[in-house]
């Protein structure tokens, strides 16, 4: 097995904000506790799928809510074992693997406090590769795996343990708690199996989070562009640039929605989203859409930019990287494609003809 | 011990309606639920505190949600074992009795149904001793030593929800929201208790309060005597008022029905505020009884119990109160569930015969 160093956590930082395309949540905070707790407890072991005994048992976890209440109400950092009691209590069975249901955003730092405190190694796989906004939007529901036990838990200690029909139940019920809880709160669910890791996971989320975050850091460092650098790795495409001069966004069931326009010289592209990116315009033209991972960056300082933080005026470049494939089947496309967020136009993958 | 037979379970009905307050639902359909498995299975045991063994498991069942919501979203009867099933997971020992948290409305008939199916006996007890809309308001609030805040929600379609709140109101806010989710109306069981604490925790002898209520009601009835007059004899209550419904204003706001309204006799005005149940009661715009006290409306021509959700324009009612159980009436008690903690700034107003206005020239 692999270790996660602290060394590490910086990268992930810049990795996950990434794969967040717009969403998953400031990491800063996530960031500042997992940090804490490996200096404390030291670094945590890093095991990929074939590691796995086919009896393990593994828990994806990380945080469900709005990303933005996060920023004012910070975790207390116990949160997460009783997470890991509640479900070990509900399946009868030991948790040996964590990992995070998403690696975009804060939920990429759960699997880590909790893998520092309790010496639980992570499993490098998550079930979105990047990050979306609902539970059932998950790899493991494509194979139709049991999501229940899920568990829900506050940060003063309140726990919800929600045994749901499918997924879709289990997102509406834990939805609902999480507002009780003040719109944030630690959850984890779809335990699995090691035997059913490989098939029901997306594989080595975390390295390459850590490698594209390592990438960008890297080039910052060396002063050369490292928007290029990551599009290379990640063989994404370049969609436009401009300068922000339009936002519209309003927080409705639960979410934050809206859209902004980007104009430069000759071009305005429109960009819409909920929560995260969701579908981008050039001049009125649909050329990237959910699920491929559109990233927005500031021009002057290179930081991927958050819905919650969208500002007039500033110059970004926007970006798209290709969506793990399990996404673009018609399976997956049904379950986050533009359609699923009420979007009347097809699922278009990125061209790299486009500029 | 006693044996709740389908003669006494229709006494339970009107008692249940009376007790509650306007609120706790229509119980028609938890009424023929019970009847059919008291037909199937036998009359079930209904058994006093006494008779409880000290490490016997206690748990009380019912319903949570919007009253209004049941009429149309119908229990599948699975619900109630979801929960006495995870309850019986959580605490690793089989529940050996059941009872109701409320003894107001539907909620005096599920455990019924539960202690029916599965052959186990019914606690004659509750802990409200009427009908409340937030599961913080019982008597395990008020004295020492009720640590347990766990709660389980189960819906018809078999999703359940296990709480482990800090406290009550977490608990109350938690369960709320489990509701809603699950469509306004959902299984709820919570504090459970042993035996040996019974006498603590819960108010006894509700659900026999509940049936001799509903016994008298149904004896005079069919005596052709006034029932209203025999069951405030019986339960020390006031006759306030009488009149025509001229005016209802309701609304439905954060999960409860709210409003109030107007019965007028000649010049005289009575207003009836409630939320779920009825709360306060003006007479020509002067507090003159409030929650805890009982405040009931009968429809004149039926002599029944209306609840909140059927109130019509234009029927004939009259209003009257029963004493709160004493417990309620301390001030720890009218903190939880007094005028001000549903936003009155008025003090709770004790009922008496000398300041009702049937005492004043009403007619």
């Amino acid at each position: 097995m692999k270790k996660l160093t602290i060394e590490n956590l910086e990268d992930l930082a810049a990795g996950s904000a990434i794969l967040g395309s717009g969403g998953g949540g400031d990491t800063t905070i996530p960031y500042k506790i997992a940090r804490y707790e490996m200096e404390k407890h030291g670094p945590v072991s890093l095991a990929n799928i074939f590691e796995l005994t086919s009896d393990a048992t593994i828990l994806p976890l990380g945080f469900i809510g709005a990303p933005v209440a996060a920023v004012e109400k910070i975790a207390s950092g116990n949160e997460f074992s009783v997470v890991i009691h509640a479900i070990e209590q509900a399946l009868g069975k030991k948790i040996d693997f964590v990992m995070p249901f998403e690696i975009g955003g804060i939920s990429a730092f759960v699997p880590l406090i909790i893998a520092a405190q309790a010496k639980i190694p992570i499993l490098d796989a998550d079930m979105m590769g990047r990050a979306f906004p609902e539970a059932q939007m998950s790899s493991a529901n494509l194979q139709n795996v049991m999501a229940s036990p899920g568990a829900v838990v506050d940060f003063l200690g309140n726990s919800v343990i929600i045994f749901a029909k499918d997924s879709l139940a289990l997102e509406k019920l834990g939805r609902q708690a999480t507002v009780a809880m003040g719109s944030i709160g630690a959850f984890g669910f779809f335990p699995i199996s090691g035997a059913q890791a490989p098939l029901v996971t997306i594989p080595k989320s975390i390295t390459k989070a850590l490698a594209i975050g390592k990438t960008y850091r890297e080039t910052q460092k060396k002063g050369k562009n490292s928007l290029d650098a990551i599009l290379k790795l990640c063989k994404g495409v370049f969609l436009g640039s401009g300068k922000i001069t339009d936002i519209d966004r309003v927080i409705s069931n639960g979410f934050l929605e809206g859209s902004i326009t980007i104009q430069n010289k000759d071009e305005t592209i429109k960009l819409m989203f909920q929560n995260e990116f969701l579908i981008a315009k050039l001049n009125e033209q649909i050329v990237a859409t959910t699920p491929d991972i559109l990233v927005l960056f500031e021009q002057e300082t290179a930081v991927p930019i958050m819905c919650e933080s969208l500002q007039y005026g500033i110059k970004v470049n926007l970006v798209a990287l290709p969506a793990p494939e399990i996404w673009t089947t018609s399976a997956g496309l049904a379950l986050v494609g533009p359609r699923h967020f009420g979007y009347d136009v097809d699922y278009q993958p990125i061209r790299k003809t486009l500029h | 011990m006693k044996k709740l037979t389908l003669d006494l379970l229709e006494n339970l009905v009107i008692g249940s309606a009376i007790l509650g307050s306007g609120g706790g639902g229509d119980p028609l359909y938890f009424y023929m639920m019970a009847r059919y498995e008291i037909e199937k299975h036998g009359p079930v045991s209904l058994i006093g505190i006494n008779d409880l063994k000290k490490d016997d498991f206690v748990l009380p069942v019912g319903f949570m949600g919007a009253p209004v919501a049941e009429t149309e979203k119908i229990p599948s009867g699975r619900e109630f074992f979801a929960v006495v099933n995870a309850f019986e997971k959580i605490l690793k020992k089989n529940i050996d009795v059941v009872m109701p948290y409320e003894i107001g409305g539907i909620n005096a008939f599920i455990p019924v149904i539960v202690a029916a199916q599965k052959g186990i006996p019914l606690l004659d007890a509750d802990l409200m001793g009427r009908a409340f809309p937030e599961v913080q308001m019982t008597v395990c609030n008020l004295v020492e030593g009720m640590h347990s805040s766990t709660g389980v929600v189960a819906d018809c379609l078999g999703n359940t929800v296990i709480i482990h709140a800090n406290d009550s109101h977490t608990l109350e806010k938690f369960g709320r929201q489990a509701t809603v989710a699950m469509g306004s109306i959902a299984a709820f069981g919570y504090y459970p208790i042993l035996g040996q604490q019974a006498e603590t925790f819960t108010i006894p002898k509700s659900i026999s309060k509940a049936i001799a209520i509903g016994k008298l009601h149904r004896d005079a009835k069919k005596n052709g005597v006034s029932p209203l007059d025999a069951i405030l004899k019986l339960c020390k209550g006031v006759h306030l008022g009488s009149g025509r419904v001229v005016d209802i204003d309701r609304f439905i706001s954060k999960g409860f029905v709210n409003g109030k309204v107007v019965i007028e006799h000649q010049k005289d005005k009575i207003e009836v505020i409630f939320q779920n149940e009825f709360l306060i009661a003006k007479y020509n715009d002067k507090i003159f009884a409030t929650t805890p006290d009982i405040l009931v409306l009968i429809e004149q021509e039926t002599a029944v119990p209306i609840t909140c959700e059927s109130l019509q324009y234009g029927i004939k009612v009259d209003l009257v109160a029963l004493p709160a159980p004493e417990i309620w009436t301390t001030p720890a008690g009218l903190a939880l569930v007094g005028p001000r903690h549903f936003g009155y700034d008025v003090d709770y107003c004790p009922i008496n015969k000398k300041t009702s206005p049937m005492n004043e020239k009403f007619y």
